[in-house]
């Protein structure tokens, strides 16, 4: 062996541990003596890596350990920069869950109500679930199961990275792969790692099956998430729904049962931070307006600043009393608050005094002379002085010359002067004359400046010219602190407790009534539509139909067959309705509650005083005495129309069914022969046809006044609503029995007989109309996606076993058994 | 010496005549290695088109096949294509069934559905978007283009049953990773175009602020480098979500409710399918900062136009402004933070989109402030004495 083709440096090496080392060459003896002892021994380093085999809850709870270390290293990452790129690519991760909980929390604010909010949250984590569970589930599982290998395998690197095993396909460590392991997993592929090219055919698979399996997943992730994702939450939203309407349900309920409304409600107070609020805006409005006369105008912004109209806001998610839009221009509050200004805000006096002295007097007739006037006239004549003497001063002053003829004829001395001229008019009075202090301070009296009061003195026009006495007292000063403290007192005490009061008392009524929003009652129409869709066993083409009717149609052809052939099976016609009543009534707790609710709307307004001047401001607010409907009694009317309508809207299947028996029974022919009804205009069928419409669909045709008969109309309507011709229909419960005389009440209520009207409205046919709609819609949308999905998951599941075929690669062994 | 390349033979022009000029030898040398090229402002796009074209051309196909030649930078590239078909899907799940529906329902629908569209594309945009823009500002006060691509060259190995194996392009960035950034193509791009093998960082090092002669510019820029990648890209992967998040924020408001796509058949229809998405921005924008989000944007136009109508006059618009002067001076903090106490759901939900707006833009801010700072600021490494009491490694 050539000693120059040995490196100095491994020479160095070998010869470190020898105790015959020269300097002219290698012990070439040593060198061999010591590669034979360590042939054997020769291999390559240990691998640091290893194979992580972990089961299901273990993943779980490393996925959080795993969150937590990327939030750690995000910090690294910011301070230090001292991470690695696999730990970089993970903060990806954290940014995504980031947005995702932005963006369920946003939506979620601006939900419509509860259940949108809660299922922003819940499409969030389902979409990130799906995200992990699809390749999981679809992809992974089927593999082990067909390949016999797992394909997400993941290992711990030599740094103390956790990766997955097949991420990179040119870069495989295959040495962490023990030969045990790959012999067991050939075995399950069919491949004997014994055979030539054995191991190489495993690996080879190994890696043709992970690569495809991982290119099968970015196909189908996009696809599958979103799918997956509206499939699941379709599922939960219906639970969801119902479980949000029976929690807020209950605690109305709790409060009812333990007779809690009132106490409840009476112990609402406004937070300090609304009155604050409240205060503040008052504050503003009333800036600038310490003193001086406030405008007409002013009251109209004071009275929204101080009414339930601050309210709205709220009540636009929620059903929408009529009142309450009625509030947004309260003029009972309005002019209860012009009234009150009126008796409390006075004017200065001096200030006013002053004022009013330029007014002038529109006098008409003759006036006295003034004591200035007569004091000239005195000091003029002197101590004596004639009758003709006074005569001439008096005429030379502008007296009317009459009245100076009515003048006695006895000398006057100056002593008299004032006596006599004093009290007689003697001057005509042309032009205005302004009022002297003394004779304002008699007019205005003793009583307070206020501005009532003040403005009714003056409120003569044929003395004052009203426009001017305006001018005069826009200027005046008026000291408006008592008006502005009152108001603010009674927002502080009673206004703002008032206002909380009548939303919390709303809060509790809309999860039962709302019409609008998420409450027992909506529930309760669906419910009702859904159970009689489902006796009916209506098909999707029977359903396309029932919506796509022609809406002239009054009487759906679905309906009418249904409820004619139960009433022709008269044995089981007791039990049929026995049944569908039972299904779909309401529960008695819900009547319950409606009830105590309807007790208790009272106790929204607090009691004041008689004498208080909040009385009035009280009353305003909350619109009784002065307006014709209360906030009180409108939530009573509200309750209780919700309540009838949900009620004959259920017991319009009692009577639909009645009205077929009866037609079936031919007693409703009778009853129209028996009032005269029928004629050559209108024959049986014809009559038939219209108590049909006027009970499917609540409307009477504009046929009906063509009857001829006086009050015909009038006749036809009793025989076809009349009270005692359901009483089967009212023997199934009482519930029933008070639900179709309501009904009954309800539909037969005036209204105009001229066009097609609708008799107290609930036009049965329009509403199942309207909610087979919505339910078609749903189901259309089912058949697209879950068909997609279907399909998808189908693809995926039945390209597996065409993966992993390495026949090609290796054709030389050809044999059976030894290639799959 | 020819130039043949080790990894295969791929470089013997087929033509047989051997290269000349330098010119020739340049042109060959970019068909054949990989290699920086000149970027523009459009150079992102025109990757992003050219990887999403071979997604379903070339990246696909060969991982279906099981191909010993799909490489992770493929893989990677067919999840974004996976992201663009999961974007298309939920789109679709809220907008295909719509046509069935009646016509009501279906305008009903077709506004929810028009919203969520719009959530959906401006959360993709958002998500492209801000890096670049970040990356755009840390380019010009760092020097370092984090955009900055190169053509990948690889000599693929022939496929099962072919006799050679193709010459495939792949453009990824210079400075994808931090452990391994391409600096042999950087100092190849300096030493061609430049002269200089350390233009490049130079450059960097002066950003960094070091003055006088550098000499050993690599050294400094190295670690300069390899920290502003980090913090870039951990920054970048929590504001492109919060951005995105604002996105789909905009995306929910009324106004785009009201879009109307046009079909394209006439230039008129693009255009106003152009000017109705581009109002339903600007009223979405303004929505999300004030909270409102009524489905009929009362519209008074803009003050210009309202100057012009005399609905609006100069004297109006001052006395406003000095309104809104006055109010500034009359705002109590220790009030406003009495307030805070007060919060409830309302004024959260009134608040929340200029909240989102408000992080976006502020950490936006940050992702450029934070690795810039840390960039420029240079710890004096170099002792004038060795600490003898401190024991050092030598490696």
């Amino acid at each position: 062996m050539n000693n120059s083709a040995m490196s100095p440096l491994l020479r160095n090496r070998i010869q470190s541990g020898n105790p015959n080392a020269n300097q002219n060459g290698a012990d070439l003896n040593y060198v061999y003596e010591n590669l034979k002892l360590r042939a054997n021994e020769a291999k390559p380093n240990e691998a640091k890596a290893k194979l992580v085999n972990d089961n299901f809850i273990k993943r779980q709870t490393d996925a959080i350990k795993d969150t937590g270390k990327d939030c750690a290293n995000f910090v690294k990452a910011v301070k230090t920069a001292d991470v690695n790129d696999t730990q970089l690519g993970r903060i990806n991760d954290i940014g995504m869950k980031v947005g995702a909980a932005l963006i369920a929390a946003f939506l979620a604010l601006n939900a419509k109500n509860k259940k949108t909010a809660v299922m922003e949250f819940v499409g969030a984590a389902t979409f990130l679930t799906s995200m992990a569970a699809w390749p999981k589930l679809f992809i992974n599982l089927p593999a082990k199961l067909v390949h016999g290998f797992d394909i997400d395998k993941k290992y711990i690197s030599a740094q103390g990275e956790k990766k997955d095993f097949f991420l990179d396909n040119q870069f495989l460590p295959w040495d962490i792969y023990s030969k045990e392991e790959l012999t067991e997993i050939g075995k399950n592929t069919g491949i004997d790692i014994n055979s030539p090219n054995g191991e190489e055919k495993i690996k080879r698979k190994m890696q043709k099956t992970a690569l495809q399996n991982r290119t099968l997943w970015m196909a189908t992730a996009g696809f599958a998430t979103p799918l997956m994702t509206s499939m699941a939450c379709s599922v939960a939203e219906p639970y969801i729904e119902k479980g949000i309407i029976k929690s807020d349900f209950n605690k109305v309920r709790k409060l009812t049962e333990a007779n809690g409304v009132k106490s409840y409600i009476d112990s609402i107070q406004a937070k300090s931070g609304e009155i604050s609020k409240s205060q503040a805006e008052l504050n503003k409005l009333f800036e600038g307006h310490q003193k001086g006369v406030l405008g007409e105008n002013f009251f109209d912004e004071l009275a929204s600043k101080l009414g339930l109209s601050s309210l709205s806001q709220e009540f636009k998610n929620a059903d929408d009393l009529k009142v309450i839009a009625e509030f947004e221009s309260n003029t009972a509050l309005v002019d209860e608050l012009k009234s009150l200004y009126k008796n409390s805000a006075s004017y200065d006096s001096e200030d006013l005094l002053k004022a009013l002295s330029s007014l002038n007097v529109k006098s008409q007739g003759m006036e006295a002379l003034g004591k200035e006037e007569i004091q000239a006239l005195s000091k003029k004549l002197g101590g004596g002085f004639t009758h003709s003497q006074l005569v001439k001063e008096l005429l030379s002053l502008g007296c009317d010359p009459k009245q100076v003829a009515k003048l006695k004829h006895n000398s006057v001395n100056a002593q008299t002067l004032f006596d006599i001229l004093g009290q007689v008019p003697l001057k005509s009075a042309n032009g205005a004359k302004t009022l002297t202090q003394e004779q304002l301070k008699n007019m205005l009296g003793d009583g307070p400046l206020t501005i009532g009061r003040v403005r009714q003195l003056l409120s003569n026009p044929a003395q004052f010219n009203q426009k001017e006495v305006e001018q005069i007292l826009e200027n005046v000063k008026v000291d408006n602190s008592e008006f502005i403290e009152t108001i603010k007192t009674f927002d502080r005490e009673l206004g703002a407790n008032t206002r909380a009061k009548v939303a919390k008392f709303m809060k509790l009524v809309n999860p039962v009534a709302g019409e609008r929003s998420l409450s027992v009652y909506t529930k309760e129409y669906m419910d009702t539509v859904n159970t009689l869709f489902k006796e009916m066993g209506l098909t999707d083409g029977q359903i396309r139909a029932l919506i796509s009717e022609n809406p002239q149609v009054k009487v759906p052809e679905v309906l009418k067959d249904f409820f004619k052939g139960k009433a022709q099976n008269q044995g089981e016609y007791k039990t049929f309705i026995e049944d569908l009543y039972r299904k779909v009534q309401t529960p008695d707790e819900v009547a319950n509650v409606v009830k105590s609710l309807t007790d208790n709307a009272s106790s929204i307004s607090s009691d004041v005083a008689q004498g208080s001047k909040f009385k009035g401001l009280m009353e305003a607010m909350l619109g009784e005495g002065k307006q014709s409907c209360s906030l009180v009694n409108s939530i009573k009317s509200f309750l209780g129309t919700g309540t009838t309508n949900i009620e004959t809207f259920k017991s319009k299947l009692l009577l639909m069914s009645g009205l077929e028996r009866r037609i079936q029974s031919g007693e409703l022919a009778q009853a129209f022969k028996d009032n005269g009804l029928v004629s050559e205009a209108f024959s049986i069928e014809q009559l038939t046809k219209l108590a049909r419409e006027a009970i499917y669909s609540s409307s009477s045709s504009n046929a009906a006044n063509k009857f001829g008969m006086p009050n015909a109309y009038k006749i036809f309507r009793d025989i076809v609503f009349d009270k005692n011709a359901y009483d089967i229909e009212k023997g199934v419960s009482k519930q029933a029995a008070e639900g179709i005389e309501k009904a009954i009440e309800f539909m037969t209520k005036e209204g105009s007989i001229s066009k097609e009207t609708y008799l107290g409205a609930s036009n049965f046919a329009s509403q199942i109309k309207t909610i087979a709609r919505s339910l078609n819609n749903n189901k259309i949308w089912k058949k697209i996606f879950v068909t997609g999905t279907i399909a998808l998951a189908a693809v995926t599941l039945l390209v597996q076993p065409l993966f992993g075929n390495i026949k090609k690669e290796y054709p030389e062994n050809n044999k059976a058994g030894n290639n799959k | 010496m020819q130039n043949i390349s080790a990894t295969g033979m791929n470089n013997i022009p087929e033509t047989g005549y051997y290269i000349s000029s330098d010119k020739d030898k340049k042109a060959q040398f970019y068909h054949t290695e990989s290699h920086i090229y000149k970027q523009g402002p459009l150079s992102g796009v025109k990757v992003g088109a050219y990887k999403f074209a071979k997604n379903f051309t070339t990246y696909f196909p060969k991982g279906f096949k099981g191909s010993k030649n799909s490489d992770f930078h493929e893989f990677l590239s067919l999840g974004s294509a996976a992201s663009f078909i999961g974007s298309a899907t939920l789109i679709a799940l809220y907008n295909l069934a719509n046509c069935k529906f009646n016509a009501q329902d279906a305008k009903a629908a077709g506004f929810g559905g028009k919203q969520f569209a719009a959530g959906v594309i401006l959360y993709g945009l958002a998500k492209v978007i801000t890096p670049k823009i970040v990356h755009t500002a840390l380019k010009h006060s760092t020097g370092v283009n984090l955009d900055m691509y190169y053509a990948n060259k690889i000599n693929e190995l022939p496929e099962n049953g072919e006799e050679k194996g193709k010459l495939r392009t792949q453009y990824s960035k210079v400075f994808a990773s931090k452990d391994f950034y391409r600096v042999d193509l950087l100092t190849k791009d300096s030493e061609m175009n430049y002269g200089n093998m350390d233009a490049y960082n130079e450059k960097i090092a002066r950003k960094a602020g070091y003055k006088g002669e550098l000499k050993a510019s690599n050294q400094i820029a190295d670690g300069k480098i390899r920290d502003l990648i980090a913090r870039a890209t951990a920054l970048d992967n929590i504001t492109k979500y919060i951005v995105a998040a604002t996105g789909v924020a905009l995306g929910s408001r009324a106004a785009f409710g009201n879009v109307q796509i046009l079909k394209p058949t006439s230039k008129e229809n693009i255009k106003g399918t152009f000017s109705s998405i581009g109002k339903a921005l600007k009223d979405g924008f303004k929505q999300l900062w004030t909270g409102d989000n009524t489905a009929h944007v009362a519209n008074k136009g803009s003050k210009l136009k309202q100057l012009k109508n005399g609905k609006l006059s100069i004297s109006g618009l001052a006395e406003n402004f000095s309104k809104k002067l006055g109010n500034l001076k009359n705002i109590n903090i220790a009030e406003s933070l009495k307030n805070l106490k007060n919060i409830n759901l309302d004024t959260i939900r009134k608040h929340a989109g200029k909240a989102l707006i408000i992080a976006s833009a502020v950490s936006m801010f940050l992702n450029w402030l934070i690795p810039t700072v840390k960039f420029k600021s240079n710890p004096n490494t170099m002792k004038s004495e060795v600490d003898k009491t401190k024991e050092y490694e030598v490696s």
